[in-house]
């Protein structure tokens, strides 16, 4: 798929079903295509010079920078070929102030571009810090208003009910690996319909359903993520 | 950052003061800890439960001294009574007091991986205190002064 400003991707999916691999292949698409992209990158995975694991296969950003270095240097983001990963830390607090600065340098920036947003399962409970109750509803704010600034709004979360409900309901596509909790399916059958819902529970490792809000009436297509 | 514009600006003037706020609490966490281990480091490492500095070779050299002559003193103040001709008895909780400081001795000359069991401190208590008991023959003197008849 390409992302137009419109679009609002939620890519969901327990741990190890393939939906980071997923992410980095969109996004190794999107920049192919000449798309600018910015990631909001808890665990220093998405570019080329992330933390290599055995795990985890490093993603395809050209540049990657922490926040600290970015709120340093802010221009990086007018870059015209944006490829950044911005490290932001695994911890609550730093993840949600780390989104929230780059969310705010996109809007500022006014350019077209692509902003994934990784793990926001990590830092949208605002019982976790008081930072993720304001992350959260900067995160409301990109999905809702900032489509007409050209942003493309990406979230990938282990599960759908971590996705606040606000941007839930903006969702335009969800890409869904196995969600098997009452509560995810819940939510995917609030925005994607039963059937869809119903198709997810029963995924296996590896595969995904695609859902888009123009083709609702569609069957749910089923893809081997190789 | 003279040619950013003032939301890019402001947007990472905001995280950075954000973030030097969260230095700074985090430096006068610091700071506190560090202020507090202070007096505990110049006196010497945590103390143990018993009270007695651990790690800390000259404390725990006056601490064994201490029990050693606490042992001493008990084993020549029972030779003394017995010599004297009198019965020593035990006062209620002197067995009890004096086993801590029998396993303070026992496990300073014994090896460190050696498993000091109850039986032994038992045992090293009942050296000190009825070995001498047992050497010295009862007599029909009355009690010593600090004795109880028995």
């Amino acid at each position: 798929m390409t992302p137009q400003a419109r679009t609002r991707l939620a890519v969901v999916g327990k741990p190890d079903m393939g939906k980071s691999s997923h992410a980095k292949r969109l996004v190794k698409a999107w920049l192919t295509r000449g798309l600018r992209v910015v990631a909001v990158d808890p665990h220093d995975e998405y570019s080329k010079d992330g933390n290599p694991t055995r795990l985890v296969e490093l993603g395809p950003l050209r540049k990657r920078m922490t926040a600290l270095e970015l709120a340093r240097t802010p221009t990086a983001i007018l870059e015209p070929r944006l490829s950044l990963s911005v490290v932001v830390g695994d911890s609550p607090r730093s993840a949600a102030r780390g989104f929230m600065l780059v969310a705010r340098l996109v809007r500022a920036a006014e350019k077209p571009c692509v902003l994934l947003v990784d793990e926001v399962g990590l830092w949208t409970n605002p019982a976790r810090h008081p930072a993720c109750h304001t992350a959260a509803a900067e995160l409301a704010t990109v999905a809702i208003s900032d489509r007409k600034k050209g942003i493309s709004l990406v979230v990938v979360s282990q599960r759908m009910a971590q996705i606040p409900s606000e941007v839930r309901s903006t969702v335009t596509d969800v890409h869904a690996f196995l969600q098997d909790q009452q509560a995810d399916l819940e939510a995917l059958e609030a925005r994607c319909g039963q059937p869809f819902a119903g198709e997810v529970s029963q995924l296996r490792q590896f595969h995904h359903a695609a859902w888009s809000d123009v083709a609702t009436q569609q069957k749910p297509t089923l893809r081997r993520v190789s | 950052m003279s040619d950013v514009s003032p939301e890019l600006q402001a947007a990472a003037l905001d995280f950075l003061a954000e973030e030097a706020k969260e230095a700074r609490a985090r430096a006068g966490a610091v700071n506190e800890l560090l202020e507090d281990a202070a007096p505990k480091a110049a006196a010497g490492s945590t103390p143990t439960s018993d009270g007695t500095p651990a790690h800390d070779t000259h404390t725990l050299a006056q601490a064994d001294f201490r029990d050693l002559a606490q042992l001493a003193w008990t084993f020549l103040d029972i030779a003394a009574v017995k010599l004297g001709g009198a019965h020593y008895k035990l006062a209620p909780d002197e067995l009890e007091r004096l086993l801590p400081p029998t396993e303070k001795v026992l496990r300073k000359y014994l090896p460190p991986d050696f498993v000091l069991s109850p039986e032994y401190v038992l045992a090293g208590t009942a050296l000190a205190v009825y070995v001498p008991k047992l050497l010295t023959a009862p007599s029909d003197a009355p009690p010593a002064q600090g004795a109880q008849p028995s």
